[in-house]
């Protein structure tokens, strides 16, 4: 069946961008402060390590806001669940990919003004180019860079979607549940697998894997971003849609 | 041209919203879905609209399953109690938005007709009160020009001059461009000239879908003392009567034959009447 795809992604586009500005906005004014640190205040040696850790973070509280009221408007709107979500999960990736493409352009001038008395990096040469953080990227670096910031942001952006929709369809003592279980889980199976010889290998071993390449790492995290909007989907597909308010 | 609803079941849990209804509504016509608190209307016309799943059975429109198909979908508009724009939409947005959504709103008539209610574009819809939320939601409808239109309990919260506002734009938007509506709504003296067709519907069940004046022709109230009465509607279906002193009321079910004894009074039963007896009558069942 075909998909009603444009009026969704024009309103879902709209409501990301002026979600991303005042966030890119801080941004800029944080790299503005830093100038000012490091040349009118004398302050010596800054750097900016956090814009695509920062963006995850932008993202991943995205994912938890925006994709219910995108579900029920479009129930309003005459568009169906499938439509929304793929709507809205189209909107989202281009809203990472353009987060990420601003920020490489706004490091990459910033490191041109800066010279060697501030250090800007992003996950990309934190992880794969840690002896050469002052240096300028190359044109594939770049490139690789704003790949690697867009795979995350989408990864935490699906997290995100996962638990708004999974506390959504949950019901009350089910959500207590979820809510004691997931951070048990997490405590529970790191400790777990580094008491256990053989798994504690097996996960260096997928570190290692990810370490070694860029590539790999965002073959993984868009693995599991696909997973998480699989579950996602299941979950809304057969959602009663109805009204968080009366009015 | 019809929303054909095929044995469409639904369960919450214990609960049976909906049991095997079945209906079809056609093109260009006004339709009236009455029934008392809990009966399934809601439940039916979110069903209609794919808000909510049914357990079983399906709603064609124009032919088409309705079910995640944004085709079908785009021909129909709910006018819901409930509101499911974001909190922080403005009227004005969410116009815009609407407009971007349904190619043919009427941008102009809406703004006009907000105008007409008194309706500020520039407020949120989550600050606007219980009347106001509704009149938008109205004006939405009255504005997207579906070829379905789904009203429930359209007139929530509004005064009798916006009641009676609505009424009368309903009617002319209705004349000017024909299209189906169901009105579902529990001021039935209200609507009562305006629906050409009664559904009638109970604990899930549909009790009624005819034609109103067929509806009407087949009932009648007679009245007077309680003995002439009694005798006059003996052997005849009572779906309910009342007794003040010795005068009595009685809604007959059927075309009143024979002649009139004298001192009795015979009318017409109007839909809301013809409703609480029937309610009444399945009461005592």
């Amino acid at each position: 069946m075909k998909m009603n795809l444009k009026p969704v992604f024009r309103y879902e586009m709209r409501d990301y961008l002026m979600g991303s500005w005042p966030f890119f906005a801080v941004i800029v004014a944080i790299v503005i402060a830093s100038f000012a640190g490091a040349f009118l205040f004398n302050g010596g040696e800054v750097s900016f390590m956090g814009y695509g850790m920062a963006a995850c973070i932008c993202l991943f509280v995205f994912g938890v806001v925006e994709p219910r009221p995108a579900l029920r408007l479009c129930a309003q709107m005459g568009v169906s669940r499938r439509t929304a979500f793929v709507g809205n999960l189209i909107s989202a990736v281009a809203d990472c990919a353009i987060l990420a493409l601003a920020g490489e352009i706004l490091f990459t001038i910033a490191k041109v003004f800066a010279g060697s008395r501030m250090a800007f990096s992003d996950i990309y040469q934190l992880f794969y180019q840690n002896e050469h953080l002052m240096e300028q990227l190359s044109i594939g670096g770049h490139v690789l860079s704003i790949l690697l910031n867009t795979a995350c942001m989408l990864a935490a952006y699906c997290l995100g979607m996962f638990f708004t929709f999974l506390f959504w369809r949950l019901s009350k003592v089910w959500c207590v549940v979820a809510a004691v279980a997931i951070p048990l889980t997490l405590n529970i199976v790191p400790a777990a697998v580094y008491r256990c010889v053989p798994l504690a290998r097996a996960a260096r071993a997928f570190i290692d894997l990810l370490a070694s390449s860029a590539w790999n790492l965002m073959g993984f995290l868009v693995i599991v971003a696909a997973v998480f909007a699989v579950i996602s989907y299941l979950l809304v597909r057969k959602a009663n849609i109805k009204a968080p308010t009366s009015k | 041209m019809s929303i054909e609803i095929r044995n469409v079941t639904k369960q919450f849990g214990d609960t049976l919203a909906l049991d095997h209804v079945s209906l079809t509504l056609e093109e260009n016509k006004i339709y009236g879905l009455l029934g008392n608190n809990g009966a399934g209307k809601s439940t039916l016309l979110s069903i209609i609209t794919d808000r909510q799943k049914a357990t079983e059975g399906c709603v064609l429109v124009d032919g088409e399953n309705v079910s995640g198909n944004d085709a079908a979908l785009g021909k129909l508009f709910l006018v819901g109690e409930q509101n499911l724009f974001p909190d922080d939409m403005k009227v004005k947005r969410a116009f815009d938005t609407a407009q971007m959504f349904y190619p043919n709103f009427d941008r102009a008539y809406a703004e006009a007709t907000a105008e007409k209610f008194g309706l500020n574009l520039k407020k949120k819809i989550t600050a606007l009160s219980t009347g106001y939320a509704s009149i938008f939601r109205l004006i939405l409808g009255l504005s997207v020009n579906t070829p379905y239109l789904f009203f429930d309990e359209p007139v929530l919260g509004l005064d009798a001059q916006h009641r009676d506002l609505f009424y009368r734009l309903l009617v002319e938007k209705y004349a000017e461009n024909p299209c189906t509506i169901v009105i579902s709504t529990h001021l039935i003296a209200e609507v009562a000239n305006l629906i050409e067709h009664t559904i009638i519907i109970r604990t899930g069940r549909i009790l009624k879908n005819l034609p109103t004046e067929e509806l009407m022709a087949d009932a009648f109230t007679v009245s007077g003392p309680a003995a002439t009465v009694d005798a006059f509607t003996s052997g005849r279906h009572i779906l309910t009567s009342s007794t003040l002193g010795g005068l009595k009321t009685a809604c007959v079910q059927g075309v009143p034959e024979g002649e009139l004894p004298v001192g009795l009074e015979l009318s017409k039963i109007n839909l809301q009447d013809y409703f609480i007896s029937m309610m009444e009558e399945e009461d005592q069942k």
